[in-house]
């Protein structure tokens, strides 16, 4: 059963041709990565999944519906998005941000309790933050923050979870942290669209790749179908040294 | 107890501290001014018929005036509160980003082209351009500030918006036809509650209501927008009916008030970022008590005008500038420092 069916489907800002005719299908239940050089249009193609930018053509299909019939709050409640630079504009404590997370399946003045707080106090602990909601999301160091922010987006507990660059700030051990969970959550039914720059993270944890360049789709399935050397040297322009499945880019490879 | 049940007990103590210190300020209003009265007497003057002397101090003067700082002061603070949370900037308010000049400006056009009546429908015109002129700010203001939510920005568009306001409705002083039409407007233009009768609260109410209803309905929007337009958006919020509301609520709420009391400046400013820190720093959840609050100040700064010794002279316009000014740049170098 496929979680996202995205068709042909084409996006333009400010006159610009950011996306070009992607056809993709992902899977229920698996972490796919969308990977690519700076500029793809990885971060686009995330937010054309959940409605945030128009698509000039084609069609977004989120489990199963195409997105422009979903209701707002249900498509809210369906797919859960943490941009890759997230905001925060006041002081409130961690748990607050989480329950905001909440916000979808609640009707308006509603506080959050039973099973909201289950939902929040579920999400702060899988990412190890449960110590910090009572802190100010503004007081916390960058990888607390990253990891607050992700509770957030998983208290929405939607079923498809899109995810920009979530691993950026965190230091290796609290990557690995956050993947695992992501990879248990995946395990559990979660699809998980991820964009993510370190292939050798990807590589360990996707079960599925989009290679995005210049706006198309320029290689998509397994690791081994798209983390190929032909691949990197193309598109990344670098030479990358394999070990035990493990890819590390070694040296710029100028392309020709 | 958890966390969110104490946030929720703390906050319905909050609003009911609030609501007792208006009751309060309220009835000091009323039993407080130039004769002293006792409760009974008050009591006695709201039941009277109208000849008598009680009931012409307490209801055709003192009540009118504890109504409309009731209502101008819930309005400014709900405004002010809504503002920031709006453009997601704590000095937001509809005074420093020109809104009330703005309406100023309206009510002045229609006083200065004798478009005002006091007559039915006639006396809506005054309110009807405050409101406009507070629309025309508010939109020009977004246009401008909404995309850029630095703090910058949006005090110089709001410089520029109060400039351009104060220069056209000094350019009505200045043409005015006669010193009286002219002393009436800048007597006006200074904000007070004094000599207003319930008529006038009769005028305010409904815009106030309705403006204040649908900023109350923003309050989820609001709460969503704490994390930017975009991951808002994704959370179910529709940002056009959200800003729609907000916008056309505190036009509607403010624009009515300033073409009634004249301009009452800051407490938009103050009230909600006293309040703040209670409720969290959630945006949402600041609309309510930043009303009551509002109201509360309202009422005890014209309860401090009218005690003080010549203090029937003083607009209260003025002493709300005299305090908020400084309390404004605080605040803006408290926001620089937490945001660079």
């Amino acid at each position: 059963m496929t979680a996202i069916e995205v068709k042909n489907c084409s996006v333009s800002l400010s006159g610009c041709e950011i996306l070009r005719h992607i056809t993709m299908s992902l899977s229920r239940g698996q972490i796919s990565a969308v990977i690519g050089p700076n500029g793809a249009g990885k971060s686009t193609l995330l937010k054309a999944i959940v409605g945030l930018v128009e698509i000039s053509e084609g069609e977004i299909a989120v489990l199963g519906h195409p997105i422009s019939t979903y209701q707002p709050e249900l498509l809210a409640s369906t797919v859960s998005y943490l941009p890759q630079q997230p905001e925060v504009h006041w002081p409130i404590t961690v748990e607050r941000l989480v329950s905001l997370g909440r916000l979808p399946h609640l009707v308006a003045y509603e506080e959050i309790s039973g099973d909201h707080q289950r939902a929040v106090s579920e999400a702060l602990d899988l990412v190890d933050a449960t110590h910090l909601s009572a802190r100010t999301v503004w007081s916390l160091s960058g990888g607390e923050r990253a990891r607050a922010l992700l509770a957030r987006a998983l208290a929405v507990e939607a079923p498809v979870l899109l995810v920009d660059e979530p691993v950026a700030a965190l230091d290796p051990a609290h990557q690995l942290q956050v993947l695992e969970l992501l990879r248990k959550k995946a395990n559990e039914g979660l699809s998980v669209v991820i964009v993510l720059h370190d292939l050798t993270l990807a590589a360990r944890f996707a079960d599925h790749f989009v290679l995005l360049n210049e706006g198309e789709i320029a290689a998509m399935g397994s690791a081994s179908e798209v983390l190929t050397d032909d691949n990197l040297r193309d598109i990344y322009g670098i030479e990358a040294k394999r070990s035990e499945g493990a890819i590390i880019p070694w040296r710029l490879n100028p392309p020709g | 107890m958890s966390l969110p049940a104490r946030i929720r007990s703390g906050l319905t103590g909050l609003n009911l501290s609030l609501l007792i210190l208006v009751t309060v300020a309220g009835f000091l209003e009323l039993l407080l001014g130039p004769v002293d009265l006792t409760v009974a007497e008050v009591l006695e003057g709201l039941t009277a018929p109208a000849e008598n002397d009680l009931a012409l101090i307490v209801r055709e003067i003192r009540l009118p005036r504890v109504l409309l700082g009731l209502l101008v002061g819930a309005v400014l603070g709900l405004s002010g509160a809504a503002f920031q949370g709006l453009f997601k900037n704590p000095l937001a308010e509809p005074g420093v980003v020109g809104v009330s000049s703005c309406a100023a400006l309206g009510a002045v056009i229609a006083i200065y082209f004798g478009l005002a009546g006091s007559v039915g429908l006639a006396g809506l015109v005054v309110p009807a351009f405050g409101m406009a002129g507070a629309l025309v700010a508010t939109v020009i203001l977004f246009a401008v500030a909404s995309r850029d939510a630095s703090v910058l920005t949006l005090v110089l568009v709001g410089i520029a918006i109060n400039a351009f306001a104060g220069a056209l409705i000094s350019l009505a002083l200045n043409l005015s036809p006669n010193p009286f039409a002219m002393s009436d407007i800048l007597l006006w233009l200074l904000g007070s509650l004094a000599n207003r009768s319930m008529a006038d609260v009769a005028l305010l109410a409904p815009f106030a209501i309705f403006g204040g209803f649908l900023i109350l309905l923003s309050a989820r929007g609001l709460e969503a927008l704490t994390l930017g337009d975009q991951v808002a958006k994704t959370l179910g919020i529709d940002l056009k009916r959200l800003k729609l509301f907000t916008i056309f609520g505190t036009s509607l709420a403010v624009g009515a008030s300033v073409s009634i009391t004249g301009a009452i400046g800051f407490v938009g400013l103050i009230v909600p970022h006293m309040i703040r820190p209670f409720v969290g720093y959630s945006p949402g959840r600041l609309l309510v008590p930043s009303a009551l609050g509002g109201a509360a100040l309202v009422l005890f700064a014209d309860l401090a005008v009218r005690l003080m010794p010549g203090g029937q002279q003083l607009r209260l316009g003025v002493v709300t500038a005299l305090l908020g000014a400084p309390f404004f740049l605080y605040l803006l170098m408290a926001t620089r420092r937490m945001m660079r």
